[in-house]
């Protein structure tokens, strides 16, 4: 019984830090990794967009499926891949379209396009807010913008993606949006830049 | 208060802070969301990895310091945070128990209590980094997680845990000198 009693400061002590390391150590153990910092590595954070606020909306990348939604290859009588085409639509009016991309399942777009041939006639110069490849749109409660892709064939074209996405759920920057499962695309990368961006000082 | 109801706050205090302290030490404390002012975009876009909300606990924090070379600050902050807080709550565990068995409680006691003023420094050095981090242009912002109340209670139960045992003292040594009398 007295060696009980002297014993018990030391074993309140124990418990003290075994709580402390038994804490510590088990959410250590818990993580995938211990050394690493917990970073929300999924989340990107971007901003949301702002209302009353001009935006790039640029179409990154576009992944068909390796068939059509019914089964059938997407070239008729042959095995090349889908040639990939996209238009954006806004307030009722088609405002862009991105150039065609060939015999391509994954499709992807760059932020600046030159056209060389354009830029020889015109003596040389380029106004860079043309070279952007990306259509602009103002971001109002309640609207959305419609993105279409299809494969351009010979004969038919085939529509993959009809989809329209209300502008107050996008993100600035990086938005990866799962198509519907009933349509041709896997993957769609939209990327929304504001416009307000000191555009020709950061080239 | 009587002696038995002191004792026994002082234990639960002293149980809780620990409870606490290990909760702060591992949970969110600090989430970074970087922004660039008006280059947001273009950096978001050109480099998506540098527009990651990164979050980190004391723990963490202090850990990726190491692994980033500055060793002797993170040992100091190692210590400080995590080490000192601990031993100092063990030492005071052991206080009021030899105190609970009218014992006396020994020069380590004495020593946590002159140390007890520096179990505020771990506070002051998160304050500082958040301080620090706020003053970053392009709007890069700190938001505070749930560990950093988790570990600021701790700290506030071990203050208090230190106050109960300084009465459990004075109540000991107005026995022995009744005692003595």
């Amino acid at each position: 019984m007295s060696v009980t009693h002297s014993k018990a400061p030391a074993i309140m002590a124990a418990a003290v830090i075994g709580i402390v390391a038994s804490i510590v150590g088990g959410v250590w153990w818990l993580r995938a990794s211990p050394t690493t910092p917990a970073e929300t590595i999924a989340s990107t954070a971007p901003a949301a967009v702002l209302l009353d606020h001009d935006y790039y909306v640029f179409v990154r990348l576009v992944e068909f499926k390796p068939t059509k939604p019914n089964g059938a290859r997407w070239d008729r009588g042959g095995d090349s891949g889908p040639d990939a085409n996209a238009h954006i639509s806004w307030r009722g009016n088609r405002i862009f379209k991105l150039p065609s991309r060939t015999d391509q399942l994954i499709s992807t777009w760059d932020l600046f396009r030159v056209d060389i041939a354009k830029l020889i006639t015109d003596g040389g110069k380029i106004d860079i807010e043309s070279a952007i490849n990306a259509p602009l749109v103002r971001v109002a409660r309640g609207e959305a913008i419609t993105i279409e892709v299809w494969d351009n064939d010979a004969m038919f074209s085939d529509v993959a993606l009809n989809m329209s996405i209300p502008l107050a759920d996008l993100r600035e920057g990086r938005n990866d949006i799962t198509p519907p499962a009933s349509s041709g695309l896997a993957r769609l990368q939209v990327i929304l830049i504001d416009r307000q961006t000191p555009l020709p000082r950061r080239i | 208060m009587s002696r038995t109801t002191v004792t026994w706050t002082a234990r639960l205090t002293i149980l809780l802070a620990a409870v606490l302290l290990g909760i702060g030490l591992v949970a969110p404390c600090m989430r970074i969301v970087p922004h660039f002012g008006a280059y947001d975009s273009w950096v978001r876009l050109l480099r998506p990895s540098m527009g990651r909300t990164s979050e980190y606990s004391v723990l963490s924090g202090i850990l990726t310091m190491i692994e980033q070379r500055h060793l002797g600050v993170g040992l100091v902050l190692l210590f400080f945070s995590c080490v000192f807080p601990t031993l100092k709550l063990a030492v005071m565990a052991w206080g009021v128990e030899s105190l609970a068995r009218g014992k006396r409680t020994g020069p380590l006691l004495q020593m946590a209590h002159h140390t007890g003023k520096f179990s505020m420094l771990d506070v002051l050095v998160l304050a500082l980094i958040v301080i620090a981090i706020k003053g970053l242009p392009g709007s890069t912002e700190v938001q505070l997680g749930w560990g950093v109340w988790m570990f600021a209670t701790s700290v506030v139960l071990s203050l208090l845990a230190s106050i109960l045992l300084h009465r459990l003292e004075q109540t000991r040594a107005a026995d022995s000198s009744a005692i003595a009398a």
